[in-house]
Formats: C-alpha cells, structure tokens, sequence
C-alpha cells in the first residue's frame, strides 16, 4: 500500500512543479499568439516580460495588493509594447530589430527604475499577503501524504485558474467571433483585409497591445508567485521559451496551453531533481534541449502565416 | 569620458571593443545573406570554452605554436556550432531565431558543464575556472607595458579583430561567395532560379559567422579575461554584436568603429558601479539608440 502512496506522492510534486512554470509561459504565449496571428513577430516579449516582472513585483509592493500588482505589470507592458507597435505597424521598420531593441530597454529600464525606486538593482522581497493568493490551501490536511499530495495537485496560484479561463476566452475570440476571424485575415492578406473595409492597422495594434498586456503579467507571475522577487536573473529566456511553445502549438490557444505543459514540465524537473545525480547543468539545458527537438519532429508541417512580420502598405 | 582621464583607460576601452566588433561582424555577415544571428551570444561561448580547453590541457607547447592552434581550435569548434543551426534550419524547417536562442543557452549550460566536469575548475573559488597557460596569454610583455603605462591587459587581439573585419569586407564586396550570399539575402527565390545553392550558401554563411564570433570569444579569452566565469546568466556578447552590427548599418568597415565606440561604452558603464548605479542601465540607453537605428532604417528606405 504504501508504494503507491509513494507513487501518488510523487506524482503530486510533478504536477505541482509543471504548474509553477506553465502559466508564466502559456500568458506569454497567449501574448505573442495575438501578435503573431495578426501579422507582427514580438520578439520583444522577452523584454517586456523583465520589465513587467520588476513592475509587477514593484506594484505589489508598494500598493500591498497582488492584482494591482498584475495589472500594473500588464499596463507597463503595453506601454513598452506600444514602442514596438509604433515602429512595426505605422512606420513599417525591420520587427526583428525593434523587437531586439525592447529586450534591451526591458531589463535595462527595470534596473533603471529599480534602482531608484529600491536602491539597488533588485527589489525588496515581496511578504505573503503581497504574493498571488494560493487557491484552496486550507482545504487539505498537508500533514497527511495523500492530504499533502492532493494539496500539490489541486491547489495552485490564482493565475493559473485565470489562465485556463484565459485559454478558453481567447479560443473563442480567435475562432469563433467576427472580430477573430477579421484578426486571423490580417495576418493572412492584410491587402484583402483592407479591401473589405477592415481597418487592418487598427487590429494590429490592438493585437501588439494584447501581446504587451500579457508579457507583462507573465513575468510578474513569475516574480509574483515563484521567486517572491524581482532579480535580473529572474527571466532567463523563458520569453523565447514561450514564442517556441507559439510555433509548436500552431498558433491555436489549445496547442500553446499543452506546449507550456511540456515546456513547464521540463522546467519544473530542473527544480525538482536536485539530488546532484544528474549534473545541474545538463538539467538547465533540458528545456532548451526539449524546445528544439520537439520542434525539429514538428516544424515541417506547421502552417505558416503567410503575412507574418511582412511590413504592410496602405494602399500600395 | 572616463575614458579619457588616462592612458591606461584608454587603452582598457580600447582593448574591449574586440569581442564586439567580432561578434558584430558576425551578425553584419550573417546578416547579408538574410539571416538574423541572434545567436552570436552562443558561438562566442563555445568559442571561449574550446580556447580555455586547448589552452589548459595544451598549456605546454610554445606560445607561437599554442596560441594560434587555440585560435584554430575555437573557429572550428564555433563553426560547427554554427553549422549545426543550419543543419536543423535546413533539414528539419526550424526556424532560425528561435534555435540559435535555444542554442545560446545550451551554449552557456554546456562551457559550465565542460569546466566543471574537465577539470578545469578552480577549486579554491568554484565559481570561475583556472587560469589559461602562461603560454597562451596574448598580452604584451609587462615590462612594455608599464614602461608605457599602458592597461595590464594590452594585447594584439584588437589588430586581429580590424584585419578580420577588412577580410570580411574583402570577402563580401570583391569574392563571388560574398556577390552569391548577398543575392541570396536580397531575394533567395531569384538567387536558385539563377543556379546558386540557397542551402548551401545558407550553411556557409552561418558557419562564417559563427567562427567569427567564436575567434572573438578565443581573443577576449586569451587577451583580456584569461578565465571563464561559471555563468549564471548571459553576458550579453551577442546582443552587443547586434547593436555594433545595427549601428553600423551593416558595413563591415564601420563596424570597427562603432565596436570601440561600444566598448568604451560598456568600460565606462562599469564605473556606473562607483557611484551606486547599476550597470545594465548601459542597455537600457542602448536599447533606446537600436529603436532610434530601427527608424532611421525607415527614413533612409522613405528617401529612396
């Protein structure tokens, strides 16, 4: 009896681990979807994601409340992302290099404001009713192994229930109203688009700003629920991690959601396994190593927006 | 202007533009042929690990023989590297941004690995590696620099670094590699339907540019840092590449400038420190000058 509260014990810290990255990657996702499905690469998401990570964490610490905190994450977000809007819809400049440009002003701008605001190039650790509220923790006894296993695998962070509303939410938007259908054509024929009265710069905008708003809360859920603390090494490519997990999961809110839980898996054994029987460092390079090679068995038949990151013309 | 308060900090300033131009005209190479290297930051990395390998394991040969086999060693190593992305570019349709990203933390994980589980770290610290052979040390005798009150870390690495970027303008303006890899960069399309082999043009053009940025991380190795640090998180060599590259419009030639005018950047940054300020808001003022290059490129398309 016991080896199966063992096993049932286990898979409770597995499923708790995988929960603690897959919402920072699938909010990001989620972002850079909108954006890319309406026919703007952000590579920025990264960048913002740092930036949102400080504010998000400054916020609450400040405010000593954890949803002002996400939404000032997410507004600084798009403020940063409007950078990037700007250059990349009305001025029709290279996306890539704007996109680089705003993973440089990312950190740089959370260290800057940081520093003025903590005095140093980190901020002050955040205290529990500071933090993202753990649904449902009370409900089980964790002195017991089956109340603390059921604990691990029902209780999570407020962010990952929002986000599964969130999945279900954007779903719907992108594929199953007008406004989605006139979003996809964008990023499809914008020309097309024009012709039928869409105003295609008007969507793209809104997506870019969508895309911000959630990079944005993506890095201060990390901050917010995971490390208590905004660090400069806090974000360590998990914004590329997540534009990965966009391609694998063919742009369609369902295929991201499943990618992050892989890609959050992954990164949660890293966590985990810390008994120093695997080398740490190979155990880093594990979700890098995984990204890839799903993505080398997957890419060939992945649809491609045919306008994506093509610069768009009025009129032309 | 710190770095015009001395001659030794203006010879430090000096000194740290190599990486930069290296790695900055390893993004203007790939560029050309259409191929964003965001992955610079990795090539340098293992360009670095591969030097402090061969420069340890190797440490007694003599310096004539040492430090150009570890030169070798580190564009070979990179160049595979790099070739390695072109080959899950081309033969497995993975997109090349998002592979040379995962590439660059594979990159830091592995040059750990590789010290921690060669031997070749410092026991006493654990967080750096050891020393590279005295052999291998590219600085210029102390004896001249302190005649010439020079910086400690004074070496020929930066002259290698200027003949590289000639050799790279040569190569692409006056070679009929360089006139193929620009054609495949305007259109790939029109560049097969005129016999040239887009894949393989591809696969050179990321192997070139990744030996360069790996011979940057060899220089600034043998030349500056003479050790490698246990990363934690990445040092920023690649993405200081790109705003060398970008500022300089491309051009390998410019790229020599704009690389010093970086490097006494980043050396002035550090004195950042002194007055309590952290340094990476040295990124964000660069950040803001890529975002100014990125609509400058608009102004001169419009002029057109």
């Amino acid at each position: 009896m016991s080896i199966f509260l063992q096993i049932f014990a286990y898979i409770g810290i597995i499923i708790y681990s995988t929960m603690l990255y897959t919402p920072t990657l699938a909010y990001a996702g989620i972002g850079c979807c909108f954006s890319e499905v309406s026919g703007v690469t952000n590579i920025g998401i990264e960048g913002i994601m740092t930036f949102g990570a400080f504010t998000g964490c400054a916020g609450a610490y400040f405010t000593k409340n954890p949803y002002i905190g996400l939404l000032i994450a997410g507004f600084t977000g798009v403020l940063l992302s409007l950078f990037h809007a700007y250059t990349s819809i009305t001025l029709n400049a290279d996306q890539t290099i704007s996109g680089t440009a705003l993973n440089l002003m990312g950190p740089g701008l959370a260290s800057l404001f940081a520093c003025i605001l903590f005095g140093k190039s980190e901020s002050e650790p955040l205290t529990v009713e500071m933090k993202v509220p753990r649904l449902f923790s009370n409900v089980f006894d964790s002195n017991t192994i089956v109340g603390n296993a059921l604990k691990n695998i029902f209780s999570h962070y407020v962010t990952t229930y929002i986000l599964l509303i969130l999945i279900f939410v954007s779903w719907f938007i992108l594929f199953r109203t007008k406004i989605g259908l006139r979003i996809r054509a964008c990023g499809e024929n914008p020309k097309a688009c024009e012709t039928l009265g869409i105003n295609v710069i008007r969507i793209r905008y809104i997506c870019v700003l969508i895309s911000g708003f959630f990079a944005g809360i993506a890095g201060a859920c990390l901050t917010m629920s995971i490390t208590n603390q905004y660090r400069l090494t806090s974000v360590v490519g998990q914004g590329f991690i997540a534009m990965a997990a966009v391609i694998f999961g063919k742009h369609k809110p369902k295929g991201i959601l499943f990618a992050c839980l892989l890609f959050g898996f992954s990164q949660g054994v890293r966590v985990m396994i810390t008994n120093g029987l695997i080398s740490v460092n190979i155990l880093s390079m594990l979700p890098y190593v995984i990204t890839l090679i799903v993505l080398m068995f997957f890419s060939g038949g992945l649809d491609v927006i045919k306008s994506l990151g093509k610069p768009y013309y009025r009129g032309k | 202007m710190i770095i015009f308060s001395s001659l030794r900090s203006f010879t430090y300033a000096i000194m740290f533009a190599t990486p930069y131009i290296l790695t900055g005209l390893s993004v203007i190479f790939a560029y050309k042929a259409g191929i964003f290297n965001i992955g610079a930051e990795g090539q340098y990395v293992i360009g670095g690990v591969a030097t402090l390998f061969v420069a340890v394991k190797l440490g007694e040969l003599p310096p004539y023989v040492l430090i150009p086999l570890c030169m070798i060693v580190a564009v070979v190593a990179s160049g595979l590297w790099g070739s390695l992305i072109a080959f899950l570019n081309i033969k497995f349709k993975v997109d090349n941004i998002i592979a040379m990203i995962m590439f660059n933390w594979i990159a830091l994980y592995l040059s750990n690995f590789i010290i921690e589980n060669c031997g070749l770290l410092n026991t006493s610290v654990n967080t750096v590696s050891v020393n590279i052979s005295e052999n291998a040390n590219m600085c210029l005798p102390k004896q001249f620099i302190k005649d010439m009150s020079l910086c400690n870390a004074t070496n020929v690495g930066i002259i290698i670094a200027i003949l590289v970027a000639f050799l790279v303008y040569f190569i692409l303006e006056k070679t009929t590699i360089g006139y193929e890899i620009k054609s495949v960069g305007l259109n790939s399309d029109a560049s097969k339907a005129a016999g040239i082999s887009v894949n393989k043009i591809k696969c050179l053009t990321l192997s070139v540019s990744a030996m360069l940025a790996g011979l940057g991380g060899a220089l600034q190795l043998m030349g500056m840092s003479k050790r490698l640090c246990i990363f934690t998180s990445q040092e920023g060599y690649g993405f200081g590449g790109i705003v060398v590259a970008l500022t300089a419009f491309i051009n390998p030639i410019l790229s020599i400038f704009t690389g010093l005018i970086y490097g006494a950047i980043k050396y002035s940054g550090r004195a950042l420190n002194l007055i309590g300020m952290p340094t990476q808001i040295i990124d964000a003022i660069v950040g803001f000058i890529v975002y100014i290059i990125a609509i400058l490129q608009v102004v001169k398309r419009r002029k057109k």
